[in-house]
């Protein structure tokens, strides 16, 4: 695993994805679940792909119709690295706890 | 599935970099096509991003100096189409531009990398074949040279539409210009404009055909005619007002 020399908020997003739900997944479902267009999220997929934080994988399953899909899912050594890049964004998210102090006091 | 999401998809694959990349992404991205109804996503967006992604794809750090320059081009050459009377020098630039990341995108889907990465990485890759003494099989020689031969054409359509302009330089504004009558009123003491380029000129516009009447104010200076009564200003009227009448 490469660490990854810039992290966007986009990729952030694909993270949370992969992290929703670590079994694989179809590239167009993370996109689904990312909320962003397909152009922002495959280049994203790839470059994980390229630094060693995601495998991606041909479907197996015979019992669905229609052409194969390529199914998405972050490495086990990862987690860690993962799950800091989620925490670094987790207190913009979050609404200011403390009350904020009234004007002139 | 509808051809024009099959020709985006097939587009977006094809610009890719390596085989092994094309095929596994052509696969990929027409399998998300054809299911994206079930995610309630338009297959169009996909193709769209298919060849966004694409061209993201092929984006390394070095690409900006190209990019950059390519930029300047475009720019370049439409600020000179507007700013000169002659456009085909700043189209023959502005088309420079537009074909130099076109030209660099060939180029690089043909240089069969080994490696998915930057050009540091093709780079290695290509050391590292030299040292195994291993040579290029003929086929992609062929893709290599028809890269190559394509790019020299559309050098060579860029060098061809800026000599023709050079060559229109010997005419000048004359070829460029209707000009079926003329007359030049010239102050022979002008430090600004020489009397000798006002004669230059009227001699190209008799080679050229024109009918010119080339008139010389021997001690008039620039702009003489701002002193409206004096007598320069007054044969200046006289002949234009002469000239005028001729060609009314």
């Amino acid at each position: 695993m490469q660490p990854l020399s810039t992290i966007t908020s986009a990729t952030v997003d694909v993270i949370e994805a992969l992290m929703a739900d670590l079994n694989p997944r179809w590239g167009l479902e993370i996109i689904k679940a990312t909320g962003r267009a397909p152009g922002t999220v495959y280049p994203i997929l790839d470059r994980l792909e390229r630094s060693g934080w995601v495998v991606s994988t041909w479907e197996s399953d015979s019992a669905r119709k229609g052409p194969r899909r390529r199914l998405y899912r972050l490495t086990g050594d990862v987690l860690p690295a993962a799950r800091r890049v989620l925490a670094k964004r987790a207190p913009a998210h979050q609404p200011i706890g403390q009350p904020l102090p009234q004007p002139g006091v | 599935m509808d051809a024009l999401i099959r020709g985006i998809i097939g587009t977006a694959a094809a610009i890719l970099p390596e085989k092994a990349q094309r095929e596994r992404y052509l696969e990929q991205w027409l399998a998300d096509a054809e299911g994206a109804a079930e995610l309630e996503t338009s297959s169009l967006s996909v193709a769209f991003g298919a060849l966004r992604a694409a061209v993201v794809m092929n984006l390394t750090r070095r690409s900006a100096v190209a990019l950059g320059l390519a930029a300047v081009l475009v720019i370049g050459g439409i600020r000179l189409t507007m700013i000169t009377s002659d456009w085909v020098p700043g189209a023959a630039m502005a088309m420079a531009g537009v074909a130099l990341p076109i030209l660099l995108l060939i180029i690089r889907r043909f240089r069969d990398r080994d490696t998915l990465g930057d050009w540091e990485d093709a780079l290695a890759a290509r050391q590292a074949r030299l040292s195994k003494r291993a040579f290029p099989d003929a086929d992609l020689d062929r893709k290599r040279l028809f890269a190559l031969v394509l790019g020299a054409v559309l050098v060579a359509l860029a060098a061809l539409l800026l000599l023709t302009s050079r060559s229109d330089d010997h005419g000048g504004a004359l070829d460029h210009v209707s000009v079926s009558e003329s007359a030049s009123i010239q102050g022979g003491r002008d430090i600004l404009q020489p009397a000798a380029d006002t004669r230059a000129f009227a001699a190209r516009l008799a080679a050229a055909g024109v009918r010119h009447e080339p008139v010389e104010i021997p001690y008039a200076d620039h702009q003489f005619d701002l002193s409206w009564g004096g007598f320069a200003s007054q044969i200046a009227r006289h002949v234009i007002e002469e000239f005028l009448r001729e060609i009314r």
